[in-house]
């Protein structure tokens, strides 16, 4: 689809303002490729709308001259999924960024695409402190907007799904123009819930920008406790360590729970690509997150953990005694990172290239998948950095491979492709599907995926987006 | 005082954590001084990871493993060894076998101050 024409540059900067309409090469690459190696390629130009009625003319505009549109904040999402690979505009939403509303009494907030993790959390502490979003094992100033219509993992997830699940409504432009609102916000000024209306979130949930701009969010927020700790458990054993993930889920005590495989301590301490462990070391460690309203139940809580522990530890499993976050942190100020959500991921970039199979699944298919993918990764001179969370009470998990490399050498960049190629084959197999889902995924699995779920993916985005520009490429059905 | 890693790419996370320790420790004048006059190697087991701390004067040798001949050992379980690190009376470890040494007694409470975070006395 290159039918672009330079002069609608002119008529861009014509209605928005210069310093919103970007054509210069050197700031247009970059906005070409993101940390994976998946290849990048430019836009023909880069527009920051600041208003609803911005991204309508832009939108009304590439309609009328068939102009490819991907919409983007930070380009983190780990999945080529704002790589402009046909040319044409990249929407840049960094500058719509405010926090419009923040009800205390429904607990929720409308936010714009450009409201970073960083922003909500001071905002938060600062104007409604007995309120919290969850945060994200990812940087700070990343979308949340963006990782709601991901489906988003964060320290709360274990409690309340992915923050898909917590979205309530929003606002979206569609690709022709217009303006819609979903749930209950599409009849109330309130938008406490997306029920009980036709549920019309989900055709912007996953599609990957295909399908319009989301320009308001509604997500829930939930209550600041006062007695939080989070907690590292050292583990020995991978299947004992999955257990006990199990029990402690079922326990229902934890906010979040997230194993590591032994790469990523290692990385934390410096070492960059992790490719020896010690038969004496942990095979993998957990971090727990609880927190309560009052002292009493967190105490209880915690001692239901320690309890755990030492009933496992009664019976033979190879778990050290739950360590203080906090405490490490003294010992090796590194830890820092790991104190609290978001973070920092810089010890994950130090290669410069971050790419990863990341996926959602059966828990009971974990222990299988956790070992035959670090046996592939270590088979093919990977560190086996992998990553699994339990999500919504323990009724699916995150099971994700993560792989670094010098995105400068061609080499490495052939042997992660091979080795997203060879993840992705194992996983799908075993029931895990990947969220973010690259469109090289799509078209390698495409023969497992229902034929007319397809279809209809197909048929919604022909009727929201005739001309087919938005973000083309994307879930190729 | 400089802490060296001998053989980064074996060095297991006790290695690591003591490094780090180490690090931040030494940078009393006082547990320098201390560490100066140090000598020879310990070995220093947490669950069963082992780590040779081998004192060389103006700078600490941590080498994964059993290397150099070591005359002095410490054991404990990680929990045990970080909780001593961070101020709790090693005594209290030692009396109750939490902790268990072997060797050059002087030596290793030495050691286990110039691990601590509590002041010295």
């Amino acid at each position: 689809m290159k039918n672009f024409k330079p002069n609608f540059i002119l008529k861009l900067k014509d209605k928005l303002d210069s310093a919103q309409v970007l054509d210069h090469s050197d700031i247009l690459n970059t906005y070409a490729a993101d940390w994976t190696e998946i290849p990048g390629h430019p836009p023909d130009v880069a527009v920051k709308p600041r208003t609803v009625e911005d991204i309508q003319f832009i939108l009304k505009l590439a309609n009328e001259e068939n102009i490819p549109v991907v919409p983007r904040v930070a380009n983190s999402n780990v999945g080529g999924l704002a790589i402009p690979e046909n040319g044409g505009i990249v929407v840049d939403l960094t500058e719509m960024n405010r926090i419009l509303e923040t009800n205390e009494a429904d607990m929720y907030a409308i936010i714009e695409p450009g409201v970073t993790w960083s922003e909500m959390k001071n905002h938060l502490a600062q104007h409604h402190p007995k309120l919290r979003f969850g945060y994200s094992l990812s940087p700070p100033n990343t979308s949340i907007l963006a990782n709601c219509l991901m489906d988003g993992l964060t320290n709360l997830s274990l409690k309340h799904g992915t923050t898909a699940h917590w979205i309530n409504g929003f606002e979206a432009v569609l690709p022709t123009g217009e303006i819609i609102r979903t749930g209950i916000g599409a009849v109330s000024s309130n938008w406490c819930t997306k029920s009980p209306l036709p549920d019309l979130t989900g055709l912007f949930v996953n599609f990957q920008g295909t399908t319009g701009i989301v320009t308001k969010l509604a997500v829930q927020l939930w209550p600041n406790h006062p007695f939080r700790k989070r907690f590292f458990v050292l583990a020995y054993d991978t299947d004992q360590m999955y257990d006990f993930i199990n029990l402690l889920v079922r326990a229902e005590v934890c906010d979040d729970i997230g194993g590591l495989s032994w790469p990523v301590g290692k990385m934390l301490f410096g070492n960059k690509r992790p490719l020896y462990r010690d038969p004496s070391e942990p095979e993998q460690f957990l971090y727990i997150d609880v927190s309560a309203e009052y002292e009493a139940l967190f105490n209880v809580k915690l001692a239901i953990i320690e309890r755990l522990v030492k009933e496992q530890r009664k019976v033979g499993v190879r778990l050290e005694s739950p360590l203080d976050v906090k405490q490490v942190v003294k010992i090796s100020p590194r830890f820092e990172k790991f104190a609290d959500f978001p973070a920092e991921l810089d010890f994950l970039l130090e290669l410069g290239g971050l790419t990863w199979i990341g996926t959602f699944g059966p828990i009971s298919k974990w222990k299988e998948g956790v070992k035959r993918g670090m046996q592939l990764m270590t088979d093919r001179g990977f560190p086996p950095i992998v990553v699994t969370r339990p999500m919504h009470g323990g009724h699916f998990g995150v099971l994700r491979f993560m792989a670094v490399f010098d995105k400068t050498d061609r080499e490495q960049v052939k042997q992660v492709t091979e080795l997203n190629q060879a993840l992705s084959d194992l996983v799908i197999d075993l029931g895990f599907f990947p969220y973010k889902t690259p469109a090289w995924l799509v078209r390698r699995h495409r023969d497992k995926i229902d034929p007319n779920f397809l279809k209809l993916i197909g048929k919604v985005r022909n009727v929201l987006d005739p001309n087919g520009i938005m973000n083309p490429g994307k879930w190729p059905v | 005082m400089e802490i060296k890693l001998a053989d980064p790419d074996k060095m297991n996370l006790v290695g690591y954590f003591l490094r780090d320790l180490l690090t931040t420790n030494l940078t009393s004048e006082k547990r320098q001084k201390m560490a100066r006059h140090l000598k020879g190697a310990i070995l220093f087991n947490a669950s069963g990871m082992l780590v040779t701390l081998t004192f060389h004067g103006e700078y600490i040798e941590l080498h994964p493993g059993i290397a150099n001949q070591t005359n002095s050992k410490i054991a404990g379980d990680l929990n045990a060894l970080l909780d001593v690190a961070l101020g709790a009376n090693y005594l209290k470890y030692l009396l109750t076998r939490k902790i268990k040494i072997g060797g050059n007694v002087f030596k290793l409470l030495k050691l286990l101050k110039l691990l601590s975070k509590s002041k010295l006395t």
